[in-house]
């Protein structure tokens, strides 16, 4: 059973009572909320994510809630997971960008199985390109428009890598998340695009979502293989250009975006190491999204 | 070339180092330490020589192998 | 007794039976991974199943939460020998060796209690007349004391503590707490640090390093759980202490020396907490004639409060597992803590400065 079969009551009682069990790729959480936004979001941008048995077992119990005497005077949303909260309350309106934080947070925080390199992962025609870069690069926009342009969105920050499947890239799935101008960039590129609810003056400034292409959602339990590693950087008037890195200067940018490197020790030298030694390495700028889409298309044809 | 019989024990990598050699590149990984190093160059050049006890060390090597041995990659036998 | 409380915690049964592991419903599994995460066991427990050769029995979506917990255990151990390794080098020319406490000291040591554990800082004990000459040692190694410390804190560490302000190595990120005894000054009991230091032993791997002598090292680990106030690692010491006995009473006479060594430093009281609930909770096998002769107990009501608190905080911090008045019980037992450590007139002004601290920081 996907999400979108239940009726829009059936998805707000769950949400307020047993929870919602949604999977997405390897992980499988219970979502709890009282909040209008997270409701929404979910039935925008979910609906086509399988749920998960309602008495099986989940990977983390997570909740977006207001307390009660909260509700009236100053809204607040406070992410739960395991009972604890390890982040400070959000004004309400920001609930669902909060429950996408919260759901990164307890892939990074806790599932050290994978090595977490925070880069968008896509694939097309079996090969998967990993987009590095620190936030504020351009990466998210660009994995957006070429998840628009046919490309298999497999995550927006989170690449794991699964070192007990020979390095294959383990997919999500999960909406892509997008700040200030690179909204509407995103709405001018593809205007049938589908976003959830904006949330106003977070800490990113105005954030929203950009609902996953169905085929990747379909294929979220397939595997790829990793065959290069960009780290994008767009800047306003500059010329569409890719340009080779050595494979010491792409590893050395890459263990600084991957979460866990120093805790996976050798496994994750040899895991990143390999990684680069079957990949092609560029630096790549951009300006324009159809030019930066058309050189990806090359890349993998 | 200098000689590597210029110094009076021979030099060897420390134990837990991870290696790759790419072109003109070596990346250390120190297991013990958790560091990652990523040596270009002469200092590559000085490391694989090292590794396999070669005799051909880059010239002027006296500064690089206190670098090394400064980083934790190599130390001599004996000491 | 309610039912509630005398049912453990999964955690906990899962602790006692690692095989308990291969018969767990979905259900159970949702409530075992977050009060291990939550009390810092889901590693230890990792552990005990992988040495039963186990793991691999286990479904994988569950295998895979143990497997990341193993990782980070792994990942600290290593880091607490190289961490040794650069201390001995800071420290060799110390009149004394370095003496490690806790979870570095069980490491080092090779004790069951070292293994699948998490660990934070690296403590260390140091004859008094040493403090300055070891502080201004790690410094010359890079350690770095906090620069946020103000004068009062300095003072506070300083004139009332048994430990330096922490020192941080900025590259490292490793923290290390130099102690001159296991209690504060300010404390009721005084424990005996010459004493201490004297009866340490030496470990076989690390020349020049030493830890506590068995009873003492159950001492500290008893003290340190029972009179800190905190009880966010309370469950995890408590296991700690489980391991510790079980591996120290293989030794013949150890537990007439564990209470010898209690009644010399003053230690009686945490003791009896700890053989009491670690029978209650983990089924140690505590001899009945030692726990009869301590029986060193407060008054009947601070001793029922006492033991109200202490079930409710020994618990994991987690729905499935907590009891009606965990948070009221973890404040008094806060409170408790501090005024164990300091004495009236000088802890309600440290306290009303702790918590007039703590606002801005809580409302950012």
């Amino acid at each position: 059973m996907i999400l979108g079969e239940l009726s829009d009551n059936e998805l707000k009682d769950r949400l307020k009572n047993a929870g919602v069990i949604l999977r997405t790729g390897p992980f499988i959480f219970r979502i709890k909320s009282n909040l209008e936004p997270v409701h929404r979001g979910l039935a925008r941008l979910y609906d086509q994510f399988p749920l998960g048995d309602e008495t099986g077992f989940v990977d983390f119990d997570v909740q977006v809630h207001t307390p009660l005497w909260r509700r009236v005077l100053h809204p607040q949303a406070r992410f739960l997971v395991d009972g604890q909260a390890p982040f400070q309350p959000l004004p309400a309106d920001q609930a669902f960008a909060m429950l996408e934080w919260g759901l990164n947070y307890c892939v990074y925080a806790h599932a050290h199985q994978y090595l977490i390199i925070h880069a968008a992962v896509l694939e097309r025609n079996g090969q998967a390109v990993i987009l590095a870069a620190p936030p504020g690069s351009g990466k998210s926009t660009l994995a957006a428009a070429l998840a628009c342009r046919g490309w298999r969105l497999l995550s927006d920050e989170l690449t794991l890598i699964d070192p007990a499947r020979n390095g294959q890239l383990v997919p999500l799935a999960r909406p892509v998340s997008l700040k200030n101008a690179s909204i509407d960039v995103l709405r001018r590129f593809h205007p049938s695009a589908i976003f959830g609810p904006l949330a106003h003056d977070t800490s990113k400034g105005t954030v929203s979502h950009l609902r996953p292409p169905d085929n990747s959602v379909a294929r979220m339990d397939e595997t790829a293989t990793a065959s290069h590693i960009i780290f994008p950087q767009y800047s306003p008037d500059a010329t569409t250009c890719l340009e080779p890195l050595s494979r010491g200067q792409a590893f050395m940018q890459l263990a600084e975006n991957t979460v866990n490197y120093s805790l996976l020790g050798e496994e994750g030298f040899t895991q990143l190491a390999d990684r680069v030694e079957q990949c092609v390495c560029h630096h790549f700028r951009y300006s324009k999204l159809e030019e930066a889409v058309d050189v990806f298309h090359r890349l993998s044809s | 070339m200098a000689d590597a019989n210029a110094f009076n024990h021979p030099l060897h990598l420390t134990p837990d180092l991870y290696l790759r050699h790419w072109d003109t590149e070596t990346l250390v990984f120190n297991a013990a330490s958790g560091d990652t190093h990523l040596l270009c160059g002469p200092a590559a050049q000085l490391l694989r020589a090292i590794e396999t006890q070669s005799r051909s060390l880059p010239d002027d090597p006296d500064t690089l192998i206190t670098k090394l041995r400064g980083l934790g990659l190599i130390e001599q036998a004996g000491s | 007794m309610n039912t509630r409380l005398t049912t453990r915690p999964l955690i906990i049964q899962a602790l006692r039976d690692p095989g308990l592991l291969t018969q767990l419903t979905p259900g159970q599994w949702n409530d075992l991974l977050p009060q291990g995460r939550q009390s810092h066991l889901l590693a230890r427990l990792a552990h005990l199943i992988r040495s039963q050769g186990r793991l691999d029995a286990l479904h994988p979506s569950m295998r895979n939460h143990l497997r990341a917990a193993l990782v980070v255990a792994a990942r600290q151990r290593r880091a607490v020998h190289w961490e040794l390794t650069r201390l001995q080098k800071a420290l060799a020319t110390n009149e004394t060796p370095v003496l490690l406490l806790k979870g570095a000291a069980y490491l080092v040591a090779d004790l069951p209690a070292g293994h699948g554990r998490l660990f934070s800082d690296i403590d260390i004990l140091v004859p008094r007349a040493q403090l300055a000459q070891t502080e201004s040692a790690l410094k010359a190694y890079g350690w770095t004391g906090d620069p946020h410390l103000d004068a009062y804190d300095q003072r506070y560490y300083r004139q009332w503590m048994h430990e330096l302000p922490p020192l941080r190595h900025p590259v490292r990120g490793s923290v290390i707490d130099v102690h001159h005894n296991i209690l504060p000054d300010t404390a009721r009991a005084h424990p005996d640090a010459a004493r201490l230091l004297v009866d340490a032993v030496p470990v076989a791997e690390y020349p020049g390093v030493y830890v506590l002598a068995p009873e003492d090292m159950i001492l500290h680990s008893a003290t340190h759980l029972f009179w800190d106030g905190e009880f966010d690692h309370g469950l995890r010491d408590l296991v700690d202490l489980d391991a510790l006995l079980r591996h120290f009473a293989q030794d013949a006479g150890f537990w007439n020396r564990l209470q010898e060594h209690a009644v010399h430093h003053g230690l009686t009281r945490p003791l009896y907490y700890t053989l009491r609930y670690v029978r209650f909770l983990l089924d140690t096998p505590v001899p009945d004639k030692l726990y009869a002769a301590l029986n060193d107990k407060p008054s009947t009501p601070v001793f029922a409060a006492m033991d109200w608190s202490l079930h409710r905080a020994l618990r994991p911090m987690h729905p499935s597992a907590q009891l009606p008045g965990d948070g009221f019980a973890r404040w008094l037992l806060y409170v408790r803590g501090h005024f164990l450590r300091m004495p009236l007139h000088l802890l309600v002004p440290h306290l009303v400065r702790k918590a007039l601290r703590k606002r801005p920081i809580k409302d950012r």
